[in-house]
């Protein structure tokens, strides 16, 4: 009765991701030469400092932090802004290349597969865009290049930060897309919004470090690495935590569904479909999570009634179910709206979520394309909107939905 | 005639602090002032935000600004930080007794002040010193963190003795409940923030002093959500299993009661607070895969045929697989599976016998069954207390743990234990 969920991951837009970036190592490694060859200061190779923003390096992408959606971002922008203001570009692209390519036979010695292909493409975006920001050395060197640097010296930092940081999010929104996610400026917003403070994090302990680098030395390096782990970590086990929120309600779905067997599995279909209509649909993050839950949640007033075939009351049931649950209380409209879409001021996400879960049903009864040809003739309005994109995802094959 | 022996205590640490105060200061070099203006300034302004984060307990963030203020003016700077940091407006606004403000004051002072002599006996050098930088390496990584352990230990003592005086407890009872070994991951924490921001105003980065601390700030205020949101779980939890149950009028409410004596019985066994909450979750949920049985199998009023109860023996091996799936619920897993083993191994679904029964599952079988007599079912009604009480210390031995029907049962003798909340 209840079959095992594996987790499949193939990587899609996989020659798309790696010219995109074999383009940007191209120009991140010809901006590091270009920019840093010229600077001309590369004495002799600094293999304890390398070293050491290697292993800050390796630590920061293990933590990589784990977004409620499911994607995974490591960020080393930390470590990144500092290598660039003490060391030579050359030093700092080497250090963070090893670390990459390390990481990545790590990952692929778990587990070959999509998830590390993702991972080593990553890698050289990360390693390409710190050849990108190696232009902008000199503004980051100015600690130590300053017979007295004073507190200005921080704001050139903190703003080659930000731009490193937005870099960092832009290229990752782009081989997201590539790889048939959202598109590029959703991306962005996607990743802002839970990944916007460890970022903030991470450029404030660069500047710190920079700053008090002439007199700790790699101490003040090692110490804000420390710190920006102990930040990271606490982000991190917000995030799980969300997550496992997550999890629990679609175990709860499902057991709820276990005595409906004609239902078995109908609440996650519906839930993978409008997550993916959802992201087409510029939703945020937030409101992706709250369509999620609703979507697996939508047939909760079911329970205990399913011989009654009213849509609406079983709707206003769920709806009135999830009203009393904290933290769930905001999507009691998406549930109480999925059968009545007409209504006005009927959120975006219900209509989402009643159209997904029409969209299964009659899938399951009369097959792919009459189920679509149905809701084409018979939608309109934003709903209408909502099964172009549905359309677009299931003969894409974005959302593979597992058959009971 | 307790507050009174606190009052004497603490004048005796204002007597010492004024002591020591005036014998160690007037030795110190002139400090310029407006470093440590500024470490008193941000101190007041974080209040004693204590950083609450996931991995150690809570310690307070003014404690590196004191670290920070011992490495800069040693024992001047520990003193006055120490002072500033006992300060809070919360404590004010909540109008502590004045006896704790002023303990406060005292022992930070004292402890701030001794903690920078101890950094200058052991050779260190001040940041604020133009020789800072000539000390050995032994010193600058020794001195240190000498003063951190001796500010660590001093305060702990002197919030010890206090407690003693209130209390009246042991000096082990006190070491036990304070138990300092659960601090020492926030003191590196702290003192390594401590040691940056020290570093910082030695130079006037003042832009930089703030860049420090805004993200201890921010993880605050994330950690304050993860509470949130890690209590909001088991309220989730606790109504989606209602609502699912929901639809049997006989099951209605069991698994909220077993968990409130799931709960209550792990408690008086003597588990870990940990424990006591994984049994109220495992509780909550350990019969989710009786969800999945036909509503008609449930509530048949007839004997139930050889197929039909099958089925619903499978009910731990569903719920188990279905809580499998979410890492967070991976530990309520074989106490879902095991809940219906019995000691003498004739239970389901695995046969265990005795022990091998997870101990926490013994503890759900006794209270699931004490539930399911009590209450009424499609077949029969329900027993009274008194023959449920009756029939667990029958099957004690056979099919409970005889140790935990004896706990249950007394735990139901208690006026306190709410029984009969049907």
């Amino acid at each position: 009765m209840i079959a095992a969920r594996v987790p499949r991951h193939r990587e899609r837009g996989v020659l798309a991701q790696s010219v995109f970036v074999f383009v940007l190592a191209v120009i991140g490694g010809g901006v590091a030469l270009g920019f840093g060859g010229g600077l001309g200061q590369l004495r002799s190779f600094d293999y304890l400092s390398a070293g050491a923003f290697a292993a800050a390096f390796f630590v920061l992408r293990l933590l990589a932090l784990k977004l409620p959606q499911g994607d995974e971002v490591p960020i080393s922008v930390m470590a990144g802004l500092c290598a660039l203001g003490v060391l030579h570009a050359t030093e700092a692209l080497a250090a963070a290349a090893v670390v990459g390519l390390l990481d990545s036979a790590v990952r692929f010695a778990q587990a070959p597969g999509g998830r590390a292909v993702r991972r080593a493409l990553d890698t050289v975006r990360g390693v390409a865009v710190l050849g990108v920001v190696s232009a902008f050395q000199p503004l980051l060197q100015l600690p130590l290049t300053l017979d007295q640097p004073g507190d200005e010296v921080l704001i050139p930092i903190v703003l080659v930060g930000l731009g490193y940081a937005l870099l960092d999010v832009a290229t990752v929104a782009i081989q997201e897309w590539l790889a048939g996610g959202a598109n590029v400026m959703q991306g962005v917003q996607l990743l802002v919004r839970p990944l916007g403070s460890v970022y903030l994090v991470h450029i404030a302990m660069a500047a710190v470090v920079l700053r008090v680098y002439p007199a700790l030395g790699l101490w003040a390096f090692g110490i804000a690495v420390l710190m920006t782990l102990i930040l990271q970590n606490s982000f991190n086990l917000y995030l799980r935590i969300r997550r496992a929120y997550g999890d629990t309600i679609e175990a709860l779905a499902h057991a709820a569904e276990l005595d409906r067997p004609q239902d078995a599995g109908h609440a996650q279909r519906v839930a993978d479909l409008a997550i993916a209509v959802g992201r087409r649909m510029a939703l945020t993050s937030h409101e992706l999570e709250h369509v999620r839950y609703a979507a697996l949640l939508h047939d909760l007033g079911r329970i205990g009634h399913a011989d009654d075939e009213d849509e609406a009351a079983h709707a206003a049931r769920g709806a009135e179910i999830v009203e009393g649950i904290p933290f769930l209380e905001p999507i009691s409209p998406l549930i109480a709206h999925h059968h009545s879409l007409d209504a006005p001021g009927t959120p975006l996400g219900a209509a989402i979520v009643g159209v997904c879960s029409r969209y299964d049903r009659l899938r399951m009864q009369h097959g792919v394309s009459a189920a679509l040809e149905t809701l084409k003739a018979g939608e309109v309005g934003r709903r209408a909107g909502v099964v172009r994109e549905l359309e677009r995802i299931v003969t894409a094959g974005i959302a593979e939905v597992t058959m009971p | 005639m307790m507050s009174r022996r606190l009052w004497v205590y603490v004048a005796v640490l204002f007597i010492a602090a004024l002591t020591l105060g005036l014998l160690i200061l007037p030795h110190q070099d002139v400090v310029e002032p407006l470093p440590l203006v500024a470490l008193v300034l941000l101190t007041v302004a974080l209040g004693n935000m204590a950083i609450e984060l996931p991995f150690a307990v809570s310690m307070s963030l003014a404690f590196a600004s004191v670290f920070a203020g011992i490495l800069y003016a040693g024992p001047l700077g520990g003193a006055i930080l120490g002072l500033a940091s006992s300060v809070s407006l919360q404590e004010i606004k909540e109008r502590k007794p004045l006896v704790r403000i002023l303990f406060n004051m005292a022992q930070l002072f004292l402890a701030g002040l001794l903690a920078g002599w101890v950094l200058i006996l052991a050779g260190g050098r001040l940041l604020s010193s133009a020789d800072y930088s000539s000390q050995g390496p032994v010193v600058t990584l020794l001195a240190p963190t000498l003063a951190v352990f001796v500010f660590f230990v001093l305060n702990l003592t002197f919030v010890g003795f206090s407690l003693i005086l209130r209390t009246r407890l042991t000096v082990r009872q006190t070491l036990d409940a304070m138990n300092p070994g659960s601090y020492w991951v926030s003191l590196l924490v702290l003192a390594l923030l401590g040691y940056a921001m020290a570093h910082l105003i030695s130079i006037s980065s003042w832009f930089g002093l703030l860049l420090l601390v805004l993200p201890f700030t921010m993880a605050r205020q994330t950690f304050r959500v993860y509470v949130e949101l890690t209590e909001a779980y088991t309220e989730t939890v606790r109504s989606l299993v209602a609502a699912i149950e929901a639809k049997d009028r006989y099951t209605r409410g069991h698994s909220e009661r077993v968990a409130i004596h799931a709960r209550q019985l792990a408690a008086s066994l003597g588990f870990s607070s940990a424990d006591v909450g994984l049994a109220e979750r495992a509780a909550l949920l350990h019969d989710v895969g009786k969800i999945g049985i036909s509503q008609a199998t449930l509530t048949s009023p007839v004997q139930l045929t050889a197929a039909e109860v099958r089925q619903v023996r499978r009910h731990p091996v569903i719920g188990a697989d279905l809580t499998q799936d979410v890492a967070f619920l991976s530990d309520v897993v074989p106490i879902v599976r095991h809940h219906h083993e019995r000691v003498d191994g004739a239970g389901y679904p695995d046969g265990l016998v005795g022990s091998e029964i997870p101990m926490l599952a013994r503890v759900l079988a006794v209270v699931d069954s004490y539930d399911a007599m009590t209450s009424d079912r499609a077949y029969r009604p329900g027993m009274s207390d008194d023959d449920a009480r009756v029939e667990l210390k029958r099957v004690a031995g056979s099919q409970l743990d005889t140790r935990v029907v004896t706990a249950f049962t007394a735990l139901l003798d208690e006026p306190s234990a709410e029984v009969d909340d049907q």
